[in-house]
């Protein structure tokens, strides 16, 4: 699966994160392939947002380095959008402006100022913001403002804002947490299917482990800042995931795996909202 | 600040850590009864006391005053509508608004790059933001202190009986109070798009344009627009000074005791400001609030 003497595309080595007494990542080491699809599976407060946000660059580590392409991420602060870029949870979309201009806002860090106050001012057309918006399926959205569209919309302009950001490592944290489950299957399918085709990297915290497994190369197991496996997706069984969540779901599991899903599914909303 | 204090004070009586605080701050701090009837009885006793100190010789309303009020509103069933007088309510309202549009102008021309400034969004190191930040700050509070009136004066010392006077007037103060207001319209937007954009490379620049403004400008046009109505019952008194418009022709007819005329005038200036009101809520729906 990750072939030998590659230069990884994410690396974090003996990375702790720790804020004041809390400590939401234990000395965690995790290499990734360029290429790759990871999902990050886990109960909430395991640390996978923060090991998501270390990577992006957005939160320094307190020890221990995390390295994209084989540089230390603080050292990259001018070339960092290139190489990573970052689904957040919230969308962090702004939704005063019409889908066009926040799909290209994924390419402001190739943009002077000018040129991004033209095509925020002038009706000017950015191929690749059209590319990205026909790709996840906006087409006919391009010149609606953001606030105006559902949850599962919203979700996909922010996914063609990363397209066009085109950066190697895709992350994203949680890209499904506010879905009903069809379009939750659809939009890891697509998230996945994206990365592929451009060969980029993929890490994804995902609180559905069934979708991480039907869609990625490989999970990550986190819990209390620390990797509890790490195993090609289809290798993870059963009793992995049930000591993953064992917390979470005190009860043993008899149910079927869908309604396991959808059990798990309606304390983590609560979660992902304080 | 009572509702802050007693958790804390019990908290660290009974030697809970931190979040126990935290919860306890959240189960606590509901208004409670308290000295409320207290302070509205204070609040009352001062409201009768200012009206005591009023140096008023006659009491608060006169006989005479009541009288006078009374034919101006009997006047106002027949009021002054010669074609003559309406062409002279038109001037006045039109020069009004000419001095109101002109000094908004003058104010949206300082004002905005002004508000930029002293949100100091622009300025990504703490040492360059610090001294722009404060020195704009303490620059355009200097401007606004003095009332439009207070620069009236001060500008008719200048340059004489001159419309510059009236829309600098207007434009110096308001383009302080413009700078300020929308300034902090401009820190106050949600952080969360901010950051997103800057970790895909945006410049501070480019999040001002394609965050900041997007957000805030809702919220900026609906106040640009209540400082115009502003301008415009400014400018209305601006006679006061020297200066024609509505306020002019009111004195005049005043001064005769033409009540009859001083309704036209009157309506006239209401309409302008209900027509500001209602530009105002047609461009805010226009750009997304």
């Amino acid at each position: 699966m990750t072939p030998r003497g590659y230069t990884p595309s994410c690396e974090l080595t003996g990375v702790t994160l720790a804020y004041g007494d809390v400590t939401a990542v234990a000395d965690l080491s995790l290499r990734v392939a360029p290429g790759e699809t990871v999902a990050l599976v886990g109960p909430s407060g395991a640390g996978k947002t923060s090991l998501l946000r270390m990577l992006a660059g957005m939160l320094p580590a307190s020890s221990g380095t995390v390295c994209l392409q084989g540089q230390p991420v603080d050292g990259l602060s001018r070339d960092l959008p290139r190489l990573v870029g970052m689904m957040q949870q919230r969308l962090e979309l702004v939704g005063e402006l019409a889908v066009k201009h926040n799909v290209q806002a994924g390419a402001l860090g190739r943009w002077g100022v000018l040129r991004s106050l033209a095509a925020l001012l002038l009706p000017l057309e950015y191929p690749p913001a059209r590319a990205a918006a026909e790709r996840v399926g906006l087409t006919d959205k391009f010149g609606v403002r953001v606030a105006r569209l559902s949850g599962g919309e919203q979700q996909r302009v922010a996914l063609a804002r990363l397209l066009v950001q085109d950066p190697a490592v895709m992350l994203a944290d949680e890209p499904v947490a506010a879905l009903d489950p069809a379009l939750a299957e659809d939009l890891v399918a697509l998230l996945c299917a994206l990365a592929r085709e451009g060969d980029r990297t993929l890490v994804a915290s995902l609180h559905t482990p069934e979708l991480a497994r039907a869609h990625f190369d490989r999970l990550v197991g986190l819990r209390a800042g620390q990797l509890t496996f790490d195993l090609p997706s289809d290798q993870v069984g059963a009793g992995d995931l049930a000591a993953l969540y064992e917390r979470a779901s005190p009860a043993p599991a008899a149910s079927s795996p869908s309604g396991d899903g959808l059990a798990r599914n309606a304390p983590q909303g609560d979660d992902a909202r304080r | 600040m009572t509702d802050q204090h007693t958790p804390s004070g019990e908290a660290a009586r009974t030697g809970v850590g931190d979040a126990a605080v935290e919860s306890a701050n959240l189960v606590t701090a509901r208004p409670r009864p308290g000295p409320r009837p207290l302070l509205a009885l204070l609040l009352a006793a001062a409201v009768l006391a200012s009206l005591l100190a009023l140096d008023a010789p006659e009491g608060l309303l006169d006989r005479g005053g009541l009288r006078v009020a009374g034919d101006m509103l009997a006047s106002a069933l027949s009021p002054e509508l010669s074609p003559a007088f309406l062409a002279v309510v038109a001037e006045a309202t039109l020069l009004t608004l000419a001095y109101a549009v002109a000094g908004i102008s003058v104010a949206l021309l300082l004002g905005l790059p002004g508000a930029v400034l002293v949100s100091g969004t622009l300025a990504h190191r703490t040492l360059t933001r610090l001294p722009l930040v404060g020195g704009s700050r303490g620059v355009f509070a200097t401007l606004r202190a003095p009332h439009e009136l207070v620069w009236g004066v001060l500008f008719v010392q200048v340059v004489g009986f001159h419309p510059l006077a009236g829309i600098l007037a207007i434009g110096l103060p308001y383009a302080a109070i413009i700078a300020r207001v929308l300034g902090e319209r401009l820190q106050d937007v949600p952080q969360g798009p901010l950051a997103a954009l800057r970790s895909a490379g945006a410049s501070p620049a480019q999040v001002l344009w394609y965050a900041r403004v997007p957000a805030a400008l809702p919220d900026m046009i609906g106040y640009v627009l209540y400082r115009f109505e502003c301008a415009v019952r400014v400018s209305a008194v601006l006679s006061v000074i020297g200066l024609g418009g509505i306020g002019h022709q009111l004195e005049l007819v005043l001064y005769d005791l033409r009540y009859e005329a001083m309704w036209p005038l009157l309506a006239a200036l209401v309409l302008v400001i209900v027509a500001i009101d209602r530009l105002s809520a047609r461009l805010r729906r226009a750009v997304g609030a």
